[in-house]
């Protein structure tokens, strides 16, 4: 039975994201404290093996920054966002990484997976599978996690992934929920199908919608709001040009390059508009208010903010002093 | 020389006893047709057929067939006008424009098997509510609908929305595009099309967009 204490909050949530590709470890485990002493619930944490751009500089190893915010932080609800099941991380060492985090954090873990990027898969030096392989092989992956997290000793000959009786020791008593990074119709129906709950990069109704026919009715709905919270709003978008110019590049193009250099070469051709589209800047309140109505609106029950850039303090104070007062009662 | 004709003359047409005919072949008028309509396809179209089906010179006659794209009606009244019917309306939209207008049909399709009579109720709200203004308007459902003074969807709002300041504004917590079909598919057809696509729910509306009334997967269970 999975407990999904770790992704329910009460209400609309404004969750917090740790972003490892632009901070150093020790950074991060600060903001995530920060971020707690600020009111915020849950948080998630990117899982990369690169940044997108060699600017943002960092890459923290999940599993190990999970071990420090288990002792970090004390009510903070964390997951992965996301975990991928492709070449990098076989399911049975997610698995056991997963197990071992929600045993240090209990009831306070969720893990997020989904189909990954090259970006990050490339270093084993294997073929880049297509989506509907990587869909196949996400799927195959959430039921081994699960098997294993019911204390099953599992053999797998045949499918995606080999595995040789493998079983885990260190187990929780109640097992983490699984959230599951959705993009579009396909990917929605499997959050439905496998999932405890759906992800998604930016507010997609569609997806919500199909996430739900697909057996996700009720369950909880995530979603990333990229924003650069300053006091200048040209402050504000000259630091997403610096920090975060991979928000412009077209879903389709994000999982297909394979190293940040590529990256860089790519947002030099976008224009400053397509950079800044997605992303809500400045110190105006309403345009955060508005952002996460939307979010709503599509059919989102929790909205993580992703501060882009150094200013975590700033924000959090932002949240804490403007924008949780204006979206509560 | 014969005029074309809109829906809703049509309908004022019939109503006032004018004569219509379906000129479609009869495995296509026996599944549903206007109500009154007489079969004559055209390619039966000759006076002896036409005075057999009682189809009188000197009676309106409004002629029809599938939809706009078919031209079946049209030349349907020309040959009608040559063979010297008085007053002659080519229905040009046709069959599927009336069906999706949510008019009733005749025929041995039943209509309780179309979208348009499984429609159920569903709580409605205007555009300048508050979010507030909606804690007891969705009932058992998820969604209440967006609608103008003519019921025309503007929107829907989830449930999601009453998490919201109550201050919110419902133009502000609106998605604006929800899912909609017309009454006349039928329930089979919509089954599929709901799962192939992953849709929990559909609107029904007219081709005007106004509203009739939700369905969702568990209304069309057992339907394909």
């Amino acid at each position: 039975m999975v407990s999904t204490d770790a992704l329910v909050g009460d209400g609309l949530e404004l969750g917090y994201w740790l972003s490892s590709e632009e901070h150093a470890p020790a950074a991060l485990i600060e903001h995530a404290a920060a971020a707690e002493r600020a009111g915020i619930r849950t948080a998630m944490i990117s899982d990369h093996y690169a940044p997108w751009t060699e600017r943002q500089g960092q890459s923290a190893f999940v599993w190990t920054m999970l071990g420090a915010l288990a002792q970090a932080t004390s009510d903070l609800r964390i997951g992965t966002g996301v975990t991928a099941a492709v070449h990098r991380m076989h399911p049975l060492v997610i698995a056991h990484a997963a197990a071992t985090t929600e045993v240090l954090m209990p009831g306070r873990f969720f893990l997020g997976l989904g189909t990954g990027e090259r970006l990050n898969e490339d270093v084993m030096g294997q073929r880049w599978p297509r989506p509907a392989e990587r869909r196949a092989m996400l799927e195959e992956a959430v039921d081994l996690v699960r098997a294993l997290w019911d204390g099953e000793t599992v053999t797998r000959t045949d499918g995606h992934f080999r595995v040789e009786r493998a079983r885990l020791y260190t187990r929780p008593a109640v097992p983490p929920p699984i959230v599951v990074s959705a993009s579009g119709r396909r990917s929605a129906q499997l959050a439905g199908r496998r999932g405890d709950a759906v992800l998604s990069a930016k507010p997609d109704s569609d997806v919500v919608d199909a996430f739900e026919a697909a057996g996700g009715d009720g369950k909880p709905r995530l979603v990333q709001l990229h924003v650069c919270w300053a006091e200048d709003h040209e402050a504000a978008r000259r630091t997403v040009r610096q920090w975060w110019p991979n928000g412009g590049i077209p879903g389709a193009v994000l999982g297909e390059l394979a190293r940040p250099a590529e990256f860089d070469q790519l947002v030099q051709a976008l224009s400053d508009e397509a950079i800044q589209h997605a992303v809500v800047t400045g110190p105006d309140p309403d345009r955060y208010v508005d952002a996460v109505t939307r979010a709503v609106a599509a059919g989102y029950t929790t909205v993580y903010l992703h501060q882009i850039g150094p200013d975590q303090r700033g924000f959090l104070d932002f949240v804490r002093r403007e924008l949780r007062p204006r979206l509560s009662g | 020389m014969a005029e074309q004709c809109d829906t809703a003359l049509a309908r004022r047409l019939a109503d006032d006893g004018a004569q219509i005919v379906e000129v479609l072949p009869a495995a296509s008028y026996e599944p549903a047709h206007l109500p009154g309509a007489v079969n004559v396809p055209l390619k039966d179209m000759t006076l002896a057929v036409l005075a057999e089906r009682e189809v009188l010179p000197d009676r309106p006659t409004v002629v029809y067939c599938y939809d706009h794209e078919c031209d079946l009606s049209s030349r349907a009244a020309a040959l009608l006008d040559a063979l010297g019917y008085q007053e002659v309306y080519d229905y040009v939209a046709s069959k599927t424009a009336w069906m999706a207008a949510g008019l009733p049909t005749e025929g041995t399709a039943p209509a309780s098997e179309r979208a348009g009579t499984l429609a159920r109720p569903v709580p409605t709200c205007a555009l300048d509510a508050t979010v507030g203004e909606l804690q007891d308007s969705f009932g058992d459902d998820d969604v209440c609908v967006v609608v103008d003074e003519s019921q025309t969807v503007l929107g829907v709002v989830r449930r999601d929305v009453l998490t919201l300041p109550s201050t919110t504004s419902v133009l502000a917590a609106m998605q604006p595009a929800p899912p909609s079909v017309r009454p006349s598919i039928t329930a089979a057809e919509l089954a599929r099309s709901m799962e192939k696509d992953g849709r929990s729910y559909v609107l029904v509306t007219t081709s005007l967009g106004r509203l009739m009334g939700v369905l969702v997967r568990s209304d069309l269970d057992g339907q394909h």
